[in-house]
């Protein structure tokens, strides 16, 4: 009866003291309890994957090289043959292409048939300086 | 008369000048003859007229080709006899006076030429007022959605090329396509959110909206690892383009089966495509079937594959010959409503309920797991689908691989033909052997333990 009620009483008076050496030794170290994320918070940082960025395949959206192409050869043919509305429909073709281009692509091969139609133009000009429309429509 | 030869020589001079296309006579070619007056050329100085005489033209400084001119004999000029012998102080150099050849009512001739700079100037003002409405637009859904995203991922905007991991970026792949990667969160490795705009930039491509309206599309697509998702095809589309997605598709063709859309809370414009109703079941949620059904001129379709290869490549009459190696991706199409007519940045916030919803099925898909007859199920069809592919493009890769021997056999045979013969000797004896022991009889070795 008393002998196990007094048991009892030392045996929970152990338990407290234990647990008061517990709170100074985190007191101590200063170790906090941080609550565990929220369940919902998904986020995740040992799950970053860096973004590879995307390589159009070949085929894809073949406009801006089409008319890259068209560009140059309007301006050869207006150059050699003299045909003015051929260096202007290559200033046209490139400004196409220019627009429709992708970003990642070569802007050097696009310049380069920028300043071909407009030197075509200009080429043509300065060798004949009569209008369009005297020399077709006369 | 000599008046008249002089005239000649002096627009020789100038049509030589000014390019051999033109005929510079054409203004002569007239069937009556033409009194020319000094009037009509303004720029023809009289003086120079009385004071040039008919020189032979190997005396004037100029250049002119007088290979083809006819030889000038003495029966030509009859009645020159004065004015053939050059009087010597009189003798002047002609001056080349640019004189024009057709200058007159200029500008009004050369209205082609200013339709074609008008047009130019035209396109590359639409290009910079395009260009900019692009931008705008993406970085307006952009910074909208920033937020919503960032409470999902740890890592929102990286454009893949800095050494260090960037944040924050909106990558132009173009001007009209934009790409946002978003990484760190548990059940995929990351999602890559692409905003495809019209090309406002090009003048062709507006035209050509007038005739085809397109709109302007969001394309969300979740890139997962093999164990964030169990066996799961499904799709919801438009009802229109389901057969013909069926087909082309190659997991929706192997898999899937269409559902009835009654049985869920959404509008009969979309169809379901799914392998397994208990998944289609699991997702479509009354929230996700209401949200949708609110939102249905922004949604377009979804699609959850564990086997996704990519649209069929289609060849005529041909099977498949290659084919990317299955994925499994979760597919969100979602659509700017109005056809890309309404510019104002408030309409790129029409996407955010549907982006949330893509959000919540993303985790849940990382969290459902099949039924065990279900997934045996699906694991067989798998197989059965592998198999049947191997066997479709068995033939092309043997073949490939007996040319891929040949090939190596050649270079080897070229390598021996450099090296001197007692090096060739050996290497004879070397594949005189292989050869025996490959068809050779298989001797069972036994390895017998002495002691």
């Amino acid at each position: 009866g008393a002998d196990s009620l007094n048991a009892l009483k030392q045996w929970y008076q152990r338990r407290v003291r234990e647990f008061q050496t517990f709170q100074h030794y985190f007191k101590q170290t200063n170790l906090r309890m941080v609550a565990a994320p929220p369940s919902n918070d998904l986020r995740r940082k040992d799950r970053i994957v860096r973004y590879k960025p995307y390589v159009p395949k070949e085929g894809e959206d073949p406009m801006s090289e089409y008319m890259n192409l068209l560009a140059m050869l309007f301006s050869m043919c207006g150059l050699m043959m003299r045909f003015k509305w051929a260096a202007w429909a290559a200033v046209y073709c490139a400004f196409i292409g220019f627009s429709n281009s992708r970003s990642s692509e070569d802007t050097k091969q696009i310049f380069s048939s920028f300043m071909l139609s407009i030197s075509s133009v200009v080429m043509s000009y300065l060798q004949s300086p009569t209008p369009m429309a005297t020399s077709y429509f006369s | 008369m000599s008046v008249l030869l002089d005239v000649m020589y002096l627009l020789l001079l100038v049509g030589a000048t000014f390019g051999q296309s033109e005929d510079p006579f054409a203004e002569f070619d007239t069937d009556e003859t033409v009194v020319i007056e000094a009037d009509d050329y303004d720029v023809l100085e009289t003086e120079i007229i009385e004071e040039a005489l008919p020189i032979p033209p190997t005396d004037q400084e100029e250049e002119i080709d007088t290979s083809d001119d006819v030889t000038i004999e003495d029966e030509d000029f009859e009645g020159f006899e004065d004015s053939e012998k050059p009087a010597p102080g009189a003798k002047k150099e002609l001056n080349i006076i640019k004189g024009p050849i057709n200058m007159k009512g200029q500008w009004e001739d050369y209205y082609l030429e200013i339709i074609g700079l008008i047009g130019v100037f035209v396109y590359a003002l639409n290009f910079y007022t395009g260009k900019a409405i692009n931008n705008r637009l993406a970085n307006a859904w952009f910074d909208h959605h920033r937020k919503l995203l960032s409470e999902s991922f740890c890592v929102i905007g990286d454009d893949g090329v800095s050494k260090e991991l960037s944040e924050g970026i909106l990558v132009k792949e173009s001007e009209n396509k934009f790409v946002v990667w978003c990484t760190g969160r548990l059940g995929c490795e990351g999602i890559k959110i692409e905003i495809k705009l019209l090309r406002r930039q090009d003048l062709i491509s507006l035209i050509s909206q007038l005739f085809k309206p397109q709109s302007d599309t969001i394309t969300i697509t979740t890139y997962l690892a093999p164990e964030d998702m169990d066996s799961v095809v499904l799709a919801i589309m438009p009802r229109k383009g389901l057969k013909r997605l069926q087909q082309e598709v190659q997991d929706l063709a192997h898999f899937a089966t269409e559902r009835k859309i009654e049985n869920f809370d959404m509008p009969s414009t979309l169809g379901i495509l799914t392998e397994f109703s208990e998944v289609a079941n699991e997702f479509l949620t009354s929230p996700v079937c209401r949200t949708i059904s609110e939102n249905i001129d922004v949604f377009d379709s979804v699609h959850f594959s564990d086997y996704y290869t990519g649209f069929k490549i289609s060849q005529e009459g041909q099977v498949e010959t290659e084919r990317p190696k299955p994925v499994k991706r979760l597919i969100f199409n979602f659509v700017i409503p109005g056809h890309g007519k309404k510019t104002k940045n408030s309409i790129m916030t029409t996407t955010e309920p549907l982006l949330r919803m893509a959000l919540h099925m993303m985790s849940r898909v990382h969290k459902f797991k099949l039924s065990k007859e279900n997934k045996i199920k699906a694991e067989k069809h798998r197989i059965q689908v592998e198999e049947e592919y191997l066997k479709q493009t068995h033939v092309q890769r043997q073949e490939a691989a007996q040319a891929r021997r040949d090939e190596k056999k050649r270079l080897e045979k070229e390598k021996v033909q450099d090296l001197d013969p007692e090096a060739q000797r050996r290497y004879e004896e070397k594949e005189y052997k292989k050869s025996m022991r490959r068809s050779g009889p298989k001797v069972k070795q036994l390895k017998v333990k002495t002691g």
